[in-house]
């Protein structure tokens, strides 16, 4: 047991909670660099969780995901953002088309309506309510986020909200998927970026913006 | 064991035809190989004759299963009933073919035609396995199949802006149509164990009526469509006009019959009977379709328009037969129930005989003349002699004249609306007599209809340089139009070879059926009277006074000429004033030159019909639709975000869907 079973057991009782506050964070946050620090956080904490899992259930293959998590989620891809605004150019700001007040009332909306939905579930399948409402938030903060800024580059970090609450509802419900999946997973997010990142630069050589609100030439 | 088998062996031969016909046609350019092609379609005509009979007189009820090459269960099967369209379609094709192997050669180029061939022999299997599927997946392919190669027989004659418009109207109202019938079929599903036609007919009765009276109407409407039922009709008029002549016989004669078997199969053979109210809506929807579509036949000048209003009509008159059964049905009237369905039946028959009869003529004269205007034909019968025959026997029988098949089912029809004044205490007791006089009238005006047709197109003197010039057709073609013509004398004056397994397979289709009195009478007394009427014309003809030739009054005018004769437009002219009111014409009057009222060079006349289904039904239900596509369109605002927040938005209410669901 020792120091390492106690903060296994903190970390399992308390991440839902940093969680909620990396949402209520993010909803907030005005900057590029900031969400990326943010969510560089958010991932840093399911890495915690994933090895508090590893070592709770004795799982060794859950320590290679959540190392995989650490390198990529957590330094790989806020260091790939990072050089990316650097190299963008572009103004700081996310441009919100909400404000933050109603941003944060937006994400709390969503954390409610996650625990509701989960409220139901919970028993059925002996999982924690707070996790997976935690994870539920997550998707739905990804969303939201996709939808209400309209810098390109915090779609994409919208998208990778979403699959962090995809990867943590995964996670909860079945101790994290085959170890070949996670992996695959793992692939398919760096593709994604790797695209996604060029296509970024692609918008702003072509348009001179990144602003995706103004890209609605190709409608039919 | 045995039958089987053969049975089998004799499908499998239908289905190689079908795929072997059109492979041999575009592996090989050579002449010859397509005279084989015909060749098998012939044969394939003649052995699906042979099982047919075989079938209808109950000797041998052949089935093929092919579940296990496909991915659903398709098999086929010959019942009686589909003995009886299985004959149908088979004795039609024969001629047909015959009929368009000189025709496809005078009209198409080498690879047109050989395009024309093979669809023409898909187009005949898809119509074979519809009336021989056993399966829902079988009929639904098979239909599927028959409205896609009949549109794409359409088309091969031409891609004008206005064919493909048409064709347009035919796919759209066909695919509707269509759904309907799948939906007939998946309305099953949940009382029956699978779409095997013998599961469904087990599970028909244990139904609840809702679910009954939904497939009645989903039928009536999917295969009113394909029937041509006004206001369903509307791809009729332009579809069959615009096909070639030999492919508009196939259409007319045969494909709108499967809707009629698609229709006796659910209501009869599956549900046992509609609803009580079933009789009185097919009863209503038949008369205003034959009344209209006879109307309208009277007023074209079109030849095969005119035939295919007149196609419209004979559907009518069909499925007054059919709706008169239900009403039977419906009262606990299995005799009466079994002579309308023979009567409907025989009259399916004896349509696809003369309907192909006269799009065949149609096209013999099109060949000859290049015009199929009504307006422009004329004293063909001494230039087409054996063609002017045929169509006459072709119009003799479609007007209804005794001695003729139209006559016996038209009068069959006429007795079962009369038996239903024994129906007492009921609604029954007033509707179907009052049919009688619906009926008589559209045989009426039928008789008009092909009086004009006849008298215009080959009486008279010609009205054209075409038709002043027409030649005899071909052999072959002539040989189509005799076959046919044979056919519908011989029906006419033996219907006993018909009449007697109908009887048998109404008695099959609605049990506690006996033998209607009136079908035995007819088939005894019309050979009688067709030996009295020729011996007296044998009799009249040798003892006959020489004839005094003289030459016609011209008012004293030194000639006739053909612009005095009677033209189709002037023909139809009182009837059109009489029910102006159906037509509703824009009469229009053009005198040439417009400065000199008194002495003009050129007076045309034009009166178009106005009354449009287009514009009262359709148009309406277009415009619905078209302006909720532009609503909907707003959604595609071309912005990611938005895209985004509709997905988000479903997300979100999926979820509070979840929430308040318990």
């Amino acid at each position: 047991m020792g120091l390492v079973g106690i903060a296994t057991e903190k970390i399992l009782s308390s991440f839902s909670v940093f969680l909620f506050l990396t949402i209520l964070l993010l909803a907030v946050a005005r900057r590029i660099s900031t969400s990326v620090l943010l969510f560089g956080l958010q991932s840093a904490i399911i890495a915690a969780e994933v090895f508090a899992t590893a070592f709770q259930e004795k799982l060794p293959e859950a320590y290679i995901v959540g190392a995989l998590v650490f390198a990529i989620k957590v330094v790989a891809i806020p260091r790939a953002f990072f050089l990316l605004v650097k190299r963008l150019k572009t103004v700081r700001d996310v441009k919100a088309s909400t404000t933050p007040t109603q941003s944060v009332f937006i994400a709390a909306a969503i954390i409610y309506l996650s625990y509701a939905a989960v409220h139901s579930y919970g028993g059925a399948v002996h999982v924690p309510d707070d996790p997976l409402a935690a994870a539920i938030a997550l998707i739905l903060t990804g969303a939201f986020l996709m939808v209400s800024r309209k810098k390109a580059l915090m779609q994409m970090l919208g998208l990778l909200v979403l699959e962090n609450g995809i990867f943590l509802a995964a996670l909860i419900t079945t101790f994290g998927m085959p170890l070949v999946i996670e992996i695959g997973i793992f692939f398919d997010i760096l593709m994604g970026l790797l695209l996604m990142g060029i296509f970024t630069f692609r918008i702003s050589d072509t348009f001179e913006h990144l602003d995706v609100s103004k890209l609605r030439k190709l409608r039919g | 064991m045995l039958t089987a088998s053969t049975g089998a062996l004799f499908i499998l031969l239908l289905a190689a035809l079908g795929v072997a016909v059109p492979l041999i046609l575009i592996a090989s350019r050579a002449q010859g190989a397509r005279r084989l092609a015909i060749a098998l379609i012939l044969t394939a005509g003649f052995a699906g004759c042979v099982m047919a009979v075989y079938g209808f007189l109950g000797q041998m009820a052949p089935r093929l299963d092919l579940s296990w090459a496909t991915p659903f269960p398709f098999s086929l099967a010959v019942d009686r009933l589909s003995a009886f369209f299985l004959l149908l379609v088979c004795a039609v094709t024969i001629p047909v073919t015959i009929f368009a192997a000189p025709y496809f050669d005078l009209h198409y180029s080498e690879r047109r035609r050989n395009w024309t061939w093979a669809l023409f022999s898909l187009f005949v299997l898809s119509m074979i396995v519809v009336v021989t599927a056993a399966t829902g997946f079988a009929f639904l392919v098979g239909w599927e199949l028959m409205t896609l190669v009949s549109a794409g027989l359409i088309l091969i004659e031409g891609d004008s802006t206005e064919r493909r418009h048409n064709v347009f109207i035919y796919l759209l109202m066909m695919h509707v149509g269509a759904a309907a019938v799948a939906a007939c079929f998946f309305l099953f599903l949940p009382y029956s164990h699978g779409l095997d036609f013998g599961a469904i007919r087990a599970s028909g009765a244990g139904m609840p009526g809702g679910i009954r009276a939904v497939i009645f109407l989903a039928a009536f409407v999917g295969f009113g469509a394909k029937a041509g039922l006004i206001p369903l009709h509307l791809w009729l008029p332009r579809a069959h006009p615009i096909a070639p002549s030999p492919v508009s016989a196939l259409m007319s004669g045969i494909m709108l019959k499967t809707a009629v078997y698609g229709f006796v199969r659910f209501t009869f053979d599956f549900l046992g009977g509609g609803p009580w109210w079933s009789g009185y809506v097919v009863l209503v929807v038949a008369a205003v379709t034959g009344l209209l579509g006879i109307l309208y036949a009277i007023a074209e000048n079109d030849l095969k328009r005119l035939l295919a209003y007149s196609s419209v009509e004979n559907i009518g008159i069909i499925f007054l037969g059919l709706g008169t059964s239900l009403l039977f049905l419906a009262h606990g009237a299995p005799l009466g129930a079994a002579l309308a369905l023979v009567a409907a039946l025989f009259h399916t028959f004896n349509h696809a005989l003369f309907k192909s009869l006269l799009f065949l003529g149609a096209g013999a004269i099109s060949n000859s003349t290049h015009s199929v205007n009504l307006n422009e034909l004329g004293g063909l019968q001494r230039r087409m002699p054996l063609t002017g025959a045929a169509v006459l026997i072709g119009c003799c029988s479609i007007a209804g004249l005794p001695l003729f098949n139209g006559f016996v089912s038209e009068w069959l029809t006429f007795r079962s609306f009369l038996a239903g004044s024994a129906l007492i205490n009921t609604k029954a007791q007033i509707v179907l007599p009052l049919m009688v006089g619906i009926l008589a009238l559209i045989g009426g005006l039928a008789a008009a209809c092909f009086v004009k047709t006849f008298g215009t197109a080959f009486l008279g003197r010609p009205r054209s340089m075409g038709a002043e010039h027409a030649e005899e057709a071909p052999l072959g073609m002539r040989a189509g139009l005799v076959l046919l013509g044979a056919g519908c004398l011989a029906l006419g004056i033996f219907p006993g070879l018909l009449l007697r397994p109908l009887v048998t397979l109404a008695q099959a289709l609605l049990p506690g059926a006996g033998v209607p009195e009136e079908t035995l009478s007819i088939a005894r007394i019309i050979p009688w009277t067709a030996a009295i009427v020729l011996g007296t014309g044998a009799l009249v003809a040798l003892f006959k006074r020489r004839e005094r030739l003289a030459r016609t009054w011209a008012c004293g005018l030194p000639g006739l000429s053909s612009r005095m004769e009677y033209t189709s437009t002037v023909f139809s002219k009182p009837i059109r004033f009489v029910f102006a009111r159906v037509y509703r014409p824009d009469r229009k009057v053009e005198e040439l030159p417009a400065d000199q009222p008194y002495f003009p060079v050129s007076i045309s006349y034009r009166s178009v019909r106005t009354t449009s289904y287009e514009r009262v039904l359709y148009r309406p239900f277009v415009e619905i639709i078209i302006s909720l596509a532009y609503r909907v369109r707003r959604l595609q605002t071309g912005n990611i975000q938005v895209y985004l927040l509709y997905i988000f938005l479903a997300l979100v209410s999926l979820l509070t869907f979840l929430r308040f669901q318990r």
